[in-house]
C-alpha cells in the first residue's frame, strides 16, 4: 500500500515537471486507447460520419457552391448567393429538384439545398456554443460541488433539481416570446439553463469517486492548492464524461432551435426549423401536398433529426468509453 | 411513519412550488420593459384597467414586496386577469384546459412507459444480436426525430391516407350539439375513473402484501381487483347516457397518444436497456443464472426488478418533457390544452396567461413527482420513511 | 377498443340521421372564440373570431347594401333628417331625428323600441367602454340620444361630421330588457364597465335580433348558432339596379322602399334574405392545416379567416372538385412609413426616391408569385365610392433601370451625392452606389427599416429585404432588420415614434376616415396613429372638410384632394392589398355572392353570409 503510494507520488511528480511534450503525448495516448473503444461502437461511428459530413457540407460546400453554382440565380450577380434573399422567380415556386435546384425551391423561389447548407455552420454553432457553456459550468460546479461538499455541494445540488423540474422547451417559448432571441442568445440560454441542471449531479458522483482516489490525497499532502487539484486532477479526471454530457446537450440545443423557430418564434432570418415553418405556414404540409412537396419539408426535417441523431449516437459510443460496463461482455 | 413521510414530501414539493414561482416571476420582471410596460402600453386595456392590474399586482410597490403578493395570488388561485381573453380570470381558461392535458398526456405516457419498459428488458437480455441494433436504431431515430416530422406523416398516414382516425378536433360536434352537455365535465369524469383505477390497484397490492407471501396469490388478488376495477367501470360507463361522449373522446385521442408513445416510449427504452446491463453483470444474477434457473425468470424476476430503479426515476424525469413536448402535440393536434395555451399566449404576448400556464406546467410535474414518491414508498421495501 | 368502435359507429348513424333531415352548414374558425359578451366583445376583445358566429344576433339602425356599400335604413325607418343647429342651455349642439321601424321582435317576442336604442348608446357611452364602442361613440362628437316616442329618437352631436353616420349611427344595438339588471347591478361595482364586460351568465339565452342566435358553446371545440324562427327580415328582398338604386321588400312588415334614385332598369343583383339553414355549427380548429383538411374531409363547408388562405393550402385544395376556390382583394393595405421627424426622412426627395424604387408589381406579380396585389392609392380599388383613379404613384409603369434612374436624378437634383457614384450602362447597373452623402456635406448614416420577419408575414419581410436591395443598389444605406411584429408596433407606438421607417399593415374601413386619422396634426403625438409625424397645413384643412361633410358627394372631393398631397409628399408608400383567398364546398352549400370586397367572411357580407348560405340537399 505505501508502495503504491509513492509510486503515484513519484508519477504525479514526474508529470508535474516533465516538460510539455510529455503532457501531449500522454494526452495523445489516453485519447488513442479511448479512440479504439469508441471506434468499436457501430453506433458512435456512424454517429461521427455523419457529423463529418454536415460539417464538411456546412463549412466547406457551401461557399464554394454559393460563389459558383447559384451565382448566375442570383438577382444580383456582384454578391455571392444568399438563400434568404435569393429569389428565382422565372418559374412557378415552389419548384420541384431540377438542375438550377438540386432540391427545389421554396415558396418563395429560395433555393432549398443553399438554404439547407446555409444554416448549416449555424446549428453547428448554436449546438457547440450552448453545449461548451453547459459543460463549463456542469463541469465546474459539479467537481467543485463533489471537492469541497459541505453547504456548496447542498445548495447545488438542491439547485440542480429545481432546474431539472423546469419544463424546459415551455420555458424557453415563454422566454423567446417576451424578448427577441437570436440564436447567439438562444445559445446562451440554453448553455446556462442546462448547465445548472441534471449535468451538475452527474460530474458531481463522478467527482466524488476521483476525489476519493489516492493521488488526490497525496496531491494535497504535498502542498498543492485545492484550485490546483480541481483543474489538474480532478477535472481531467472528469472530462470524458463531460465530454459525453456535451454532444447530448448539442443535440437538445439543435433540437430547442428547430422547435422554436418552427414556431416562428426566433428571431432568425434563416434555420432549418424555420424552412418547416415556411412550409408549414403556406400550406404545403397538408393531405397529398407532404408527397408532392417533399422537398419543402423531408430534407430540412431530416437534417435536424439527422444531426441530433448523430450527435445522439456519438454520445451513446462515448459511453461506452466512459461506461466500461456496458461494453460487449 | 408513512403519514411523516408523504408529510415531508408535501412540504419539501411546496418549498420547491415557491422557488419555482419566485424563478418565473423575477423572469419575467426582469424582461426587458418589464410588466408594467407591457401592461401599460396593452391598447387593449382601458385606463380603469391597467389602474385595476397595476393596483392588483402591486406594480406600484417594490419589487420583494409584489413578490410576496403575487406569491399569495398564486396559492389563492388568483393568477391575475389574461389580456388576450380580458376580464376573464387566467384560472378560469387554466381550469377549462388542464383537464384536458392532464388526460392526454397520463394515458400517452402510462403506455409510453409500459412499451419502453418491455422493449428496453428484452433489448438488454438480447445483447449483441441483430434485434438488439435494429431496435436500438429504431428507438434512437423515433427518440430523436423532430417531432412535427413525425406527427406529419403520423397525420398524413392515418388521418388523410388511410382516413380511419378523426383528426383536428377533440370531440365530434355532430354528436355533442344534441346534448347540453359540457366536456369538460367528461374529462373530469375520466379522470376520476381513471384515479379510482389506479387507486384499487395500489390497494389490492398493498393487501396483497400483507395477506400472503405467496407470489401466485399475491398475483391472484392483485390482477383479480384490477380486472375487476376495470370491468365494473367500463360497465358503468357502458350503462350511463353519457358513455358514448367519452367514447367520443377517447376515440379523438388515439392519434396524439399514438404519436406520443412513439416519441417518448425509447427514452424508457434506452434508460431500461443500460440499467439492466448493469444489473446483468451484478453477481447475484450470475449467481441465479448459475442456479440454472430459465432465462426468462432470471430476466423478469431478478434483474427486472432492480433496474426498475433508474428507469422510474427516468420516468418522473420524461413527465416533464412530456409536458413541453405537449407544445408541439397539441398545436399540432388542435388539442385545445395547456402547451397550446401557453403557445398562444406567448405569441399574443399575455403575460398573465403565459406565466399562469407556465406555472401550471410546473405544478403538473411537482404532483407527478409527488404521487410517483408515494407509490414508490408504498413499492419499494428498500425505502425507509 | 372494439367497444369505442361500436359505440363510434353508433353515434355515426345517429348523427348520419339528423343531419339527412336538416339543412346544417358547418363554419370553421381558426382560433378560439373568447367570449360571448358583446360589451367585451365590441371592447377589450375584438377579434374577428368573436365576431364571426356572434355578431349576427344584434342590430343597427343603419348598415350598408351587399356589394354597393352604400348607406341604408337597417332597423331605421328610412334616413336621419338633415342636421340641425340648436342651442341648449348654453351649448351649441346638433341634432336629427331617426324613426325606428314598426313590428320588428327581439328572438323571445319583445318588440324592438326607442328604448332598446337609447339604452345601447348610453350604456357603452356613459361607461366609456374602450375599443369599438369608442371609435363608434367618439366622446369629441356624440352627446346623447333621446327618446322621443317608443318610434322615434334624437341624436345630438357636436359638430357635422361624416362619422356620425359611418359610426354613431351603426353602432350596435341590445336589448334592453336583457341588459338593464346587469347594467343596474353594474352601476353598484367599483369599475362597472368591466362588471358589464365580463358578465358571462345565461349569455346563451339572450335574445337575437338577428337571424341566428348562438345556442350552444363546447369551449374550445365548438359553437352553435340556430336560425331564429320569427326573424323579422326573413324573406327580405335587396334588389340593386344598374342606377344605383336599392329596392327592400320586407313581408313581414308590409315594406317596400327605394334609396337612392329610382326601382328602373337594369337589376344587377337581388337577393333573398333567409335564413335557410336550420343552424350553423362554427367548429374551432386550432390552426390552418387542421382547418383545411377538415375542408377536404367535407367536415366543415366554409373556412372563415379573415386572412384568407395561403398558396399551398390553395393547391391542395384544387385537387379536390368539390371545393370552390374565391379571391377577393382585402380591405386593407401593407405600407411603408417614413420618419419625418428625423433626417433624412424628413427629406422629401430622399422619400420620393424610395417610392421610385419600389416596383409593386415585380414584386406582388413576380416575386410573390401573385399572392398578393399591388396597391399604390389608400383606398382600394374595389371600394368604389371612394377609389381616386386619376391617382398616379411615383415610377408607375418604369422598368426596374428606369427606376434607378429616376431615384439617382431625384437625389442629385436635390443635392444627393455619393462617394462612389451609381452607374447605369446599357440599361444594366455596372457600379452600385457607395457612400450617399446629403446635401448637407454629410455622410448618411445607416437608415433601419423594420419589418415583420419571415415567420410572421413572408410578403412583408420579402418585400423589405427587396426594398434593401433597390435602396442599397443605389447606394441608400438601408438596412432591413426582420424582427418581431409587437417590436415594430412598440417602437412606432409606444416608445414615442422610436424608428426611421417601418413595414406595417392596416385593416381599413369602406368610409375612409383614416386618411385623416394616419396624418393629422391631432394623432402627431405619442401612441397617435400618425406615425411618420406629416404635418401639411393644406392636407390638414382638405383631410378636415372631407371628415366633417355629411353630404358624401361633397366629402369625396375632399377626400381626393387631401390623397392628392400625401400622393405627393409620401410620408406613406402604400404597397399591397393583400388578397383574400377563401374555399367552401360547392357541393355542400351555396353562398348568394363570392366577389366582393374583403371575401365572404367581411363584416360586410354578413360574416360568411349567415343569412344568405343554404345547404345543398
Amino acid at each position: 500500500m505505501a508502495d503504491n503510494t509513492n509510486m503515484t507520488v513519484k508519477s504525479v511528480e514526474v508529470k508535474l515537471e516533465s516538460p510539455f511534450s510529455i503532457k501531449v503525448r500522454l494526452l495523445w495516448r489516453a485519447f488513442k486507447e479511448n479512440w479504439n473503444i469508441f471506434s468499436k461502437s457501430k453506433i458512435g461511428m456512424i454517429g461521427l460520419y455523419i457529423v463529418i459530413i454536415f460539417a464538411v457540407a456546412g463549412f466547406i460546400v457551401y461557399p464554394i457552391l454559393a460563389d459558383t453554382v447559384w451565382k448566375t440565380t442570383s438577382l444580383n450577380a456582384m454578391v455571392s448567393y444568399n438563400p434568404v434573399t435569393g429569389y428565382d422567380f422565372l418559374q412557378n415556386n415552389p419548384a420541384p429538384p431540377s438542375w438550377a435546384h438540386l432540391l427545389g425551391t421554396d415558396p418563395l423561389g429560395r433555393d432549398v439545398l443553399a438554404q439547407l447548407l446555409y444554416s448549416t455552420p449555424r446549428e453547428f454553432m448554436l449546438g457547440i456554443v450552448a453545449a461548451l457553456i453547459t459543460v463549463v459550468i456542469g463541469t465546474l460546479i459539479g467537481t467543485v460541488a463533489a471537492y469541497f461538499g459541505g453547504a456548496i455541494d447542498t445548495f447545488f445540488m438542491r439547485l440542480a433539481d429545481i432546474v431539472l423540474l423546469f419544463p424546459f422547451i415551455p420555458f424557453l417559448i415563454v422566454i423567446s416570446g417576451m424578448m427577441q432571441v437570436d440564436l447567439l442568445t438562444l445559445a446562451l440560454i440554453i448553455g446556462l439553463l442546462s448547465g445548472f441542471g441534471g449535468i451538475t449531479i452527474v460530474l458531481r458522483s463522478q467527482g466524488l469517486i476521483i476525489k476519493s482516489r489516492p493521488f488526490i490525497e497525496s496531491a494535497k499532502v504535498s502542498g498543492a492548492s485545492d484550485a490546483y487539484i480541481i483543474v489538474n486532477h480532478i477535472i481531467p479526471n472528469v472530462m470524458p464524461l463531460s465530454f459525453l454530457y456535451m454532444m447530448f446537450n448539442v443535440t437538445g440545443a439543435i433540437f430547442s432551435e428547430a422547435v422554436l423557430s418552427f414556431f416562428g418564434l426566433l428571431n432568425i432570418k434563416m434555420s432549418w426549423g424555420l424552412m418547416i415553418y415556411t412550409a408549414d405556414t403556406a400550406g404545403y404540409i397538408i393531405g397529398s401536398n407532404i408527397w408532392n412537396y417533399w422537398w419543402l419539408w423531408l430534407p430540412s426535417g431530416a437534417s435536424i433529426t439527422l444531426l441530433c441523431g448523430a450527435f445522439y449516437f456519438i454520445g451513446r459510443g462515448l459511453d461506452e468509453v466512459v461506461n466500461p460496463r456496458l461494453r460487449k461482455r | 411513519m408513512m403519514l411523516k413521510y408523504i408529510g415531508n414530501r408535501i412540504l419539501q414539493i411546496a418549498i420547491l412550488l415557491v422557488i419555482y414561482v419566485a424563478i418565473v416571476f423575477f423572469l419575467l420582471h426582469a424582461m426587458p420593459g418589464g410588466i408594467k410596460t407591457l401592461l401599460i402600453s396593452n391598447p387593449k386595456l382601458t385606463p380603469q384597467a391597467q389602474e385595476a392590474i397595476i393596483r392588483a399586482f402591486g406594480l406600484n410597490q417594490p419589487l420583494w414586496l409584489q413578490f410576496v403578493d403575487y406569491m399569495k395570488n398564486v396559492f389563492t388561485l388568483n393568477l391575475g386577469i389574461s389580456f388576450s381573453y380580458y376580464p376573464t380570470p387566467v384560472w378560469n381558461i387554466i381550469a377549462e384546459r388542464l383537464p384536458r392535458t392532464v388526460l392526454l398526456f397520463t394515458v400517452a405516457t402510462l403506455i409510453a412507459f409500459f412499451v419502453g419498459f418491455a422493449s428496453g428488458k428484452s433489448l438488454a437480455w438480447n445483447r449483441g444480436k441483430t434485434t438488439e441494433y435494429v431496435s436500438t436504431v429504431v428507438g434512437i431515430i423515433t427518440y430523436t426525430i423532430f417531432t412535427p416530422l413525425l406527427i406529419f406523416v403520423v397525420i398524413w398516414f392515418f388521418g388523410s391516407f388511410l382516413g380511419i382516425f378523426p383528426l383536428n378536433q377533440f370531440l365530434n360536434p355532430d354528436l355533442w350539439i344534441h346534448t347540453r352537455l359540457n366536456a369538460q365535465i367528461i374529462f373530469l369524469y375520466i379522470l376520476m375513473t381513471m384515479v379510482i383505477i389506479g387507486a384499487v390497484m395500489l390497494a389490492s397490492y398493498t393487501i396483497a402484501l400483507r395477506f400472503s407471501h405467496k407470489v401466485i396469490t399475491r398475483r391472484m388478488i392483485f390482477y383479480l381487483s384490477s380486472i375487476i376495477s376495470v370491468i365494473f367501470s367500463i360497465f358503468f360507463w357502458w350503462v350511463s347516457p353519457v358513455g358514448i361522449y367519452a367514447a367520443d373522446i377517447l376515440w379523438h385521442m388515439v392519434l396524439p397518444v399514438m404519436t406520443v408513445t412513439i416519441i417518448s416510449y425509447a427514452g424508457t427504452m434506452l434508460v431500461m436497456r443500460d440499467s439492466m446491463l448493469e444489473t446483468i453483470k451484478e453477481d447475484f444474477i450470475t449467481t441465479a443464472r448459475a442456479k440454472g434457473l430459465p432465462d426468462k425468470v432470471v430476466r423478469d424476476k431478478h434483474a427486472a426488478r432492480t433496474a426498475m430503479l433508474p428507469v422510474v426515476t427516468n420516468f418522473v424525469l420524461s413527465l416533464g418533457f412530456v409536458v413541453s413536448g405537449g407544445v408541439i402535440t397539441e398545436t399540432l393536434f388542435s388539442w385545445p390544452g395547456m402547451g397550446m395555451t401557453l403557445l398562444d399566449s406567448t405569441l399574443a404576448k399575455d403575460y398573465p396567461l403565459a406565466a399562469g400556464a407556465l406555472i401550471f406546467t410546473g405544478i403538473f410535474v411537482l404532483i407527478a413527482h409527488l404521487v410517483v414518491d408515494i407509490v414508490y414508498a408504498f413499492l419499494d421495501p428498500r425505502i425507509r420513511y | 377498443m372494439k367497444r369505442f368502435l361500436v359505440l363510434v359507429l353508433m353515434g355515426i348513424v345517429v348523427v348520419g340521421m339528423l343531419a339527412f333531415a336538416g339543412g346544417n352548414a358547418n363554419y370553421a374558425l381558426l382560433s378560439d372564440v373568447t367570449s360571448l359578451n358583446i360589451w367585451s366583445m365590441l371592447g377589450p376583445n375584438a377579434t374577428a373570431w368573436n365576431f364571426y358566429p356572434t355578431l349576427t344576433k344584434y342590430g343597427g339602425l343603419y348598415s350598408m347594401s351587399d356589394l354597393t356599400y352604400q348607406v341604408v335604413p337597417a332597423l331605421a325607418d328610412g334616413f336621419w333628417t338633415p342636421l340641425e343647429k340648436v342651442t341648449e342651455g348654453g351649448t351649441t349642439m346638433y341634432v336629427t331625428t331617426v324613426k325606428l321601424l314598426k313590428g320588428v321582435t327581439w328572438s323571445d317576442g319583445t318588440p324592438f323600441t326607442a328604448d332598446d336604442v337609447v339604452f345601447s348608446y348610453e350604456v357603452p357611452f356613459k361607461l366609456q367602454m374602450p375599443g369599438n364602442w369608442m371609435s363608434n361613440l367618439p366622446p369629441d362628437l356624440f352627446i346623447k340620444v333621446v327618446k322621443v316616442d317608443d318610434y322615434t329618437v334624437k341624436f345630438y352631436t357636436t359638430h357635422p361630421s361624416g362619422n356620425f353616420i359611418y359610426s354613431i349611427l351603426m353602432s350596435a344595438i341590445v336589448q334592453k330588457k336583457f341588459w338593464e339588471p346587469v347594467y343596474e347591478e353594474a352601476l353598484k361595482q367599483k369599475d362597472p364597465a368591466q362588471y358589464m364586460m365580463s358578465y358571462d351568465k345565461d349569455l346563451l339565452s339572450e335574445p337575437s335580433i338577428g337571424a341566428f342566435t348562438v345556442s350552444q358553446w363546447q369551449k374550445g371545440a365548438y359553437l352553435l348558432d340556430k336560425a331564429i324562427s320569427n326573424y323579422t327580415f326573413k324573406g327580405q328582398q335587396e334588389i340593386e339596379y344598374a342606377n344605383g338604386a336599392v329596392q327592400y321588400i320586407v313581408p313581414s312588415l308590409n315594406q317596400n322602399v327605394t334609396y337612392y334614385g329610382t326601382p328602373e332598369g337594369t337589376v344587377n343583383h337581388k337577393f333573398v334574405t333567409g335564413p335557410y339553414v336550420d343552424s350553423i355549427v362554427y367548429r374551432i380548429y386550432q390552426n390552418q392545416t387542421a382547418a383545411v383538411s377538415a375542408l377536404l374531409k367535407g367536415e366543415v363547408d366554409y373556412i372563415l379567416n379573415p386572412n384568407g388562405l395561403q398558396k399551398g393550402f390553395v393547391q391542395q385544395l384544387q385537387t379536390n372538385p368539390n371545393v370552390k376556390i374565391t379571391e377577393n382583394p382585402s380591405l386593407g393595405f401593407q405600407y411603408i412609413s417614413f420618419n419625418l421627424r428625423r433626417y433624412p426622412m424628413n427629406n422629401k426627395a430622399f422619400r420620393v426616391a424610395i417610392a421610385y424604387l419600389i416596383d409593386r408589381d415585380l414584386l406582388a406579380n413576380k416575386i410573390l408569385g401573385g399572392n398578393t396585389n399591388p396597391l399604390s392609392s389608400l383606398v382600394p380599388p374595389g371600394n368604389a365610392f371612394w377609389y381616386d383613379p386619376n391617382l398616379k404613384a411615383y415610377g408607375e409603369g418604369m422598368t426596374t433601370i428606369e427606376r434607378y434612374q429616376a431615384a439617382i436624378k431625384t437625389l442629385k437634383d436635390a443635392g444627393f451625392s455619393w462617394l462612389i457614384e451609381p452607374k447605369i450602362e446599357k440599361g444594366q447597373l455596372v457600379q452600385r452606389g457607395q457612400g450617399l452623402i446629403g446635401p448637407d456635406g454629410k455622410l448618411v448614416k445607416q437608415i433601419t427599416m423594420m419589418a415583420p420577419s419571415a415567420g410572421y408575414d413572408p410578403i412583408r419581410s420579402t418585400t423589405a429585404l427587396w426594398v434593401e436591395k433597390w435602396a442599397n443598389d443605389v447606394g441608400i444605406p438601408l438596412y432591413a432588420d426582420l424582427t418581431s411584429f409587437n417590436n415594430i408596433v412598440d417602437a412606432v407606438f409606444n416608445q414615442n415614434f422610436n424608428f426611421d421607417m417601418y413595414i406595417l399593415g392596416w385593416g381599413i374601413s369602406i368610409y375612409p376616415s383614416y386618411i385623416y386619422d394616419f396624418f393629422s396634426a391631432e394623432q402627431n403625438v405619442p401612441g397617435g396613429f400618425n406615425s411618420p409625424g406629416y404635418d401639411n397645413p393644406e392636407f390638414e384643412k382638405a383631410a378636415k372638410a372631407f371628415l366633417d361633410s355629411t353630404d358624401m358627394n361633397v366629402a369625396r372631393q375632399y377626400a381626393f384632394k387631401a390623397e392628392e398631397y400625401l400622393n405627393a409628399d409620401v410620408p406613406y408608400i402604400v404597397l399591397f392589398a393583400p388578397t383574400v383567398i377563401e374555399a367552401y364546398r360547392g357541393d355542400k352549400i351555396s353562398f348568394a355572392y363570392t366577389k366582393c370586397l374583403d371575401g365572404i367572411q367581411s363584416g360586410y357580407s354578413g360574416y360568411g353570409e349567415t343569412s344568405y348560405v343554404k345547404v345543398i340537399q
